[in-house]
């Protein structure tokens, strides 16, 4: 009954993990956030048949995997999780989209084929670019990212409380959900008449324990304006190589969509 | 119903969060208005509850599977619709940033999917409306199930639109309608009982967190059915309304298979009985084709949408009233034995 939320801690503590070891990058999160829209936008933006260009976009998460130490089985379990449902979507387009492009010998390869692929290669390649974003910056550089760049105050937050709580009551649920299971051993869910109690409890709990945390925020000084570690970010990010590192991979990530250099390098080879 | 970012083009995708923002401005003012920062910790800490919770199991009896909170409509009856609207984008952001639930260009469309229609529609609509005059455990029932039905249902409808805006799959609009909105229809079912059952036991056990209770009403509230059933009609008649515009122009399903057989999507007509059948159709249609005659205006294709939703609407007043009857009938037989 637990697997998902051991998978969620075990995923929570991964990011957590990642960004720590990366706490003293030179590079500000805001730059590393803008490099990864844009190539996320770019990878979009490739239209529905142009797999082999996307391709390209590769070079980015690569070089990033190498270059910044990501961990690709951590990054890969992520890819899983939207696998079924652009498998779902992306389905159709072989059923209804029958133009035949090309035929390889005996296998006939048609538009829909080809766009279904690209599909799955821009959901690989998005899922990716976020996972690094994420390890790379951890929650607390991107709530930092998105006041710099003027997302309200509230919002951020909102979202902060939610990331600082999340293992606390994720912990709590299993608890609970434990405490249930050995009540009535041999069940694969909560029963219906435990529906109620099971989750009202543990939101009562909840929001107890939140007028708590309200307390003890107003005893330290809370105003209602948070630091979101911006001093500290600022203290050791430098300016110029946070510059640098967005300038170059963005003409890096826009040359690769207008221009065909994989096509230009296979033809040197060729 | 998370949507992962090559489900979007970048135009629908900007779009969207262009939507999503403007909600989010409004939000963020109102609170700030009303200064209800008090709120932060709470919302940080349901938000997260929220989350949490979606990783349990709830057996639906009788079907062998199981259901999961989505919380949109749970947290605007217990934090009201703007804080609930603000907490869902932080848990949404987060299931993004962290599981890889939906993704960061396609964060707007899933906010508008997910957030907005469970919290503005769900919370700011149909709770305060059921709501209005006290609250009660039939009220919550009502408001809990209808609302979790509509804002999934709002919210598949909305997948459908913006992919197909994207141009990314070649499922045809009915088709995909077709797949999206019963499956959404059973989620939403689950999940409206699955609320039912958590804002009943907050009712039971301190329902001063309920947003709308107030102590001197509560007593006094009785359900009004006459409400409900006037809230479910002028609902039935807004989406009729308004979702039979984007009624398809291409065959249905049945239509596009007679024409795979046959060429045309209207059988050939036999002479006899059939013939003279359909004139009398149609000559007594009053809106042929889901039309006004002899037109192909959107007023008209509205009109006929309304006026299907009044004729169920009236049929299914017609049936309940009969079943009661029915009821009553055998009520008094059954004490005529006894006696």
């Amino acid at each position: 009954m637990n697997k998902g939320i051991d998978r969620a801690l075990e995923l929570f503590h991964d990011v957590e993990g990642q960004a720590r070891k990366r706490q003293d990058s030179p590079i500000h999160p805001v730059s590393r956030l803008l490099v990864t829209l844009v190539f996320i936008v770019t990878t979009i933006s490739f239209g529905k048949y142009q797999m082999t260009a996307l391709f390209g976009m590769m070079v980015y998460i690569v070089l990033k995997t190498f270059v910044d130490d990501i961990p690709v089985m951590s990054m890969l379990k992520r890819v899983k999780v939207i696998l079924l449902m652009l498998l779902l979507i992306g389905i159709a387009n072989p059923i209804f989209d029958r133009g035949i492009l090309t035929t390889m010998g005996r296998i006939t390869i048609t538009y829909g084929m080809v766009s279904m692929l690209t599909l799955f290669v821009k959901g690989v390649l998005t899922v990716c670019a976020t996972y690094i974003l994420v390890a790379e910056t951890g929650i607390s550089g991107i709530c930092s990212s998105l006041r710099i760049l003027k997302v309200p105050e509230l919002l951020v937050t909102v979202v902060m409380l939610i990331y600082r709580y999340l293992t606390v009551l994720l912990q709590e649920v299993k608890n609970t959900s434990i405490a249930y299971s050995i009540r009535a051993p041999g069940q694969k869910g909560i029963n219906i008449k435990a529906w109620g109690p099971f989750v009202g409890q543990i939101l009562l709990r909840s929001m107890d324990r939140s007028q708590d945390i309200y307390d003890s925020m107003l005893l330290r000084g809370y105003n209602g304006n948070f630091d979101f570690d911006r001093k500290r970010y600022k203290a050791r990010a430098s300016t110029s190589k946070s510059l640098m590192y967005a300038v170059s991979w963005i003409v890096v990530i826009v040359s690769l969509r207008l221009f065909p250099i994989l096509e230009w390098i296979g033809g040197l080879i060729t | 119903m998370h949507m992962a970012d090559p489900l979007l083009s970048a135009a629908v995708g900007g779009a969207m969060y262009v939507c999503s923002g403007l909600a989010t401005c409004y939000s963020v003012n109102k609170l700030r208005r009303s200064e209800e920062n008090l709120k932060v910790p709470v919302m940080g800490v349901m938000g997260a509850l929220v989350f949490a919770t979606q990783m349990i199991n709830f057996t639906i009896p009788g079907t062998g599977s199981s259901g999961h909170l989505c919380g949109g409509f749970l947290m605007a009856a217990l934090l009201g619709p703007e804080a609930s609207f603000l907490t869902m984008i932080g848990v949404l952001l987060l299931q993004c940033l962290l599981f890889a639930d939906g993704g960061i260009l396609a964060l707007g469309a899933n906010i508008w999917n997910m957030a907005f229609y469970g919290c503005f529609i769900g919370g700011a609509v149909i709770w305060r409306l059921i709501m209005k005059n006290g609250i009660n455990k039939k009220k919550i029932t009502i408001a809990s199930i209808l609302g979790c039905i509509l804002t999934l249902q709002l919210g598949a409808f909305s997948v459908v639109l913006e992919t197909l805006a994207s141009g990314i799959t070649e499922l045809p609009f009915a088709l995909f309608v077709g797949l999206m909105q019963p499956i959404h229809l059973a989620i939403g079912l689950g999940e409206g009982l699955i609320t039912t059952a958590v804002l009943c036991f907050v009712y039971e056990t301190r329902p001063e967190l309920l947003v709308g209770y107030d102590k001197e009403n509560a007593k006094k509230s009785k359900v009004s059915y006459k409400t409900f059933i006037v809230i479910i009609a002028a609902l039935s008649l807004v989406v009729a309304g308004v979702v039979s515009l984007f009624a398809s122009t291409h065959p249905d399903g049945l239509e596009w298979s007679i024409e795979k057989v046959t060429g045309d999507t209207e059988l050939a007509t036999p002479s006899g009985i059939h013939e003279t059948l359909e004139g009398v159709q149609e000559s007594i249609a009053i809106l042929p084709d889901y039309s006004l005659p002899n037109s192909e205006s959107a007023a008209g294709t509205s009109l006929s949408g309304v006026a299907g939703a009044l004729l169920v609407i009236v049929f299914c007043v017609l049936v309940g009233l009969s079943i009661k009857t029915l009821k009553q009938v055998r009520g008094k037989k059954i004490n005529q034995n006894y006696e």
